[in-house]
């Protein structure tokens, strides 16, 4: 056994190939972690607002509001016949945007 | 932390433990990279009581693992890289015994290459890095009693290898 640990001792005093540049490393960190953030934050990416969500969130449940109000409004039963579709036809939008 | 003076503190030792795990130079500089950007993301969370070098092992370790995971999905072997023949002397400096200390470099490092990971990892810590078992325990996440075992395991496993290979190179 103490022999192989004395060519372990021989074997890392020989030494290993250089390591890389310390600017080209920091640099190279630098656009990972700038890679990192961008994917993140992709609405930042595209141009689009940084909570971009959250207006479709709105007009989603507006819509869905507003359905199932009318629907009560109008006395049309049964109420969630008209308040299923309601619903997915609020989300659309939403589907379509994780989609995009 | 500042990205400067973690990469010039830190990117000798990690660039040569991840070298000496994988064999393969530009996964090695892949992987030390990919370590720093995992440090500067969760340096807020970074317990200051242990070492800044034990917590980078671990993440290296951790990398490494994961890549040879994804390569295992992918139905590629574990593959020790050619750089390490690079490290042949050149015959023509001619003596003698520095070309049997390379040869001898090259063998150590090529049986390593073929220790369990777990032993691998646990041995260059111990014999490159001079990390405590508790260090080490740390690094890889396992009891001090496992690492102690992989130790001993993994020279008990290198000496097997290293006379295979002589037997075989002088039969």
């Amino acid at each position: 056994m103490h022999e192989v640990e004395a060519m372990l001792q021989r074997e890392r005093q020989a030494g290993l190939p250089e390591a890389p540049d310390l600017r080209y490393t920091a640099a190279a960190v630098r656009r990972r972690l700038e890679g990192e953030s961008r994917r993140r934050s992709p609405g930042l990416d595209a141009g689009r607002q940084p909570n971009g969500d959250w207006p479709l969130v709105l007009a989603g449940g507006g819509t869905l509001l507003g359905a199932v109000v009318l629907a009560l409004l109008w006395g049309l039963p049964p109420v969630w016949l008209w308040a299923i579709p309601a619903v997915g036809l609020a989300l659309c939008p939403i589907f379509l945007r994780k989609g995009a | 932390m500042d990205l400067e003076t973690l990469i010039a503190d830190h990117q000798g030792s990690l660039f040569a433990f991840l070298y000496r795990m994988c064999g393969d130079g530009a996964l090695a500089e892949e992987l030390m990279q990919e370590a720093f950007v995992r440090a500067l993301q969760a340096a807020k969370r970074y317990r200051p009581q242990g070492k800044v070098s034990t917590w980078l092992f671990a993440i290296a370790a951790n990398l490494l693992r994961d890549h040879w995971r994804r390569q295992a999905r992918r139905g590629q072997r574990e593959a020790p890289a050619d750089e390490a023949d690079e490290a042949v002397a050149d015959p023509g400096a001619g003596a003698e015994q520095l070309v049997l200390a390379r040869l001898e470099q090259e063998r150590v490092r090529a049986a390593l290459l073929h220790l369990p990971l777990e032993q691998r990892s646990a041995l260059i810590l111990r014999y490159y890095h001079d990390l405590t078992y508790e260090e080490i325990a740390e690094a890889l996440a396992c009891p001090i009693g496992t690492v102690r075992s992989r130790i001993h395991n993994g020279l008990g496993r290198l000496k097997q290898l290293l006379v295979a290979e002589e037997v075989a190179s002088g039969a």
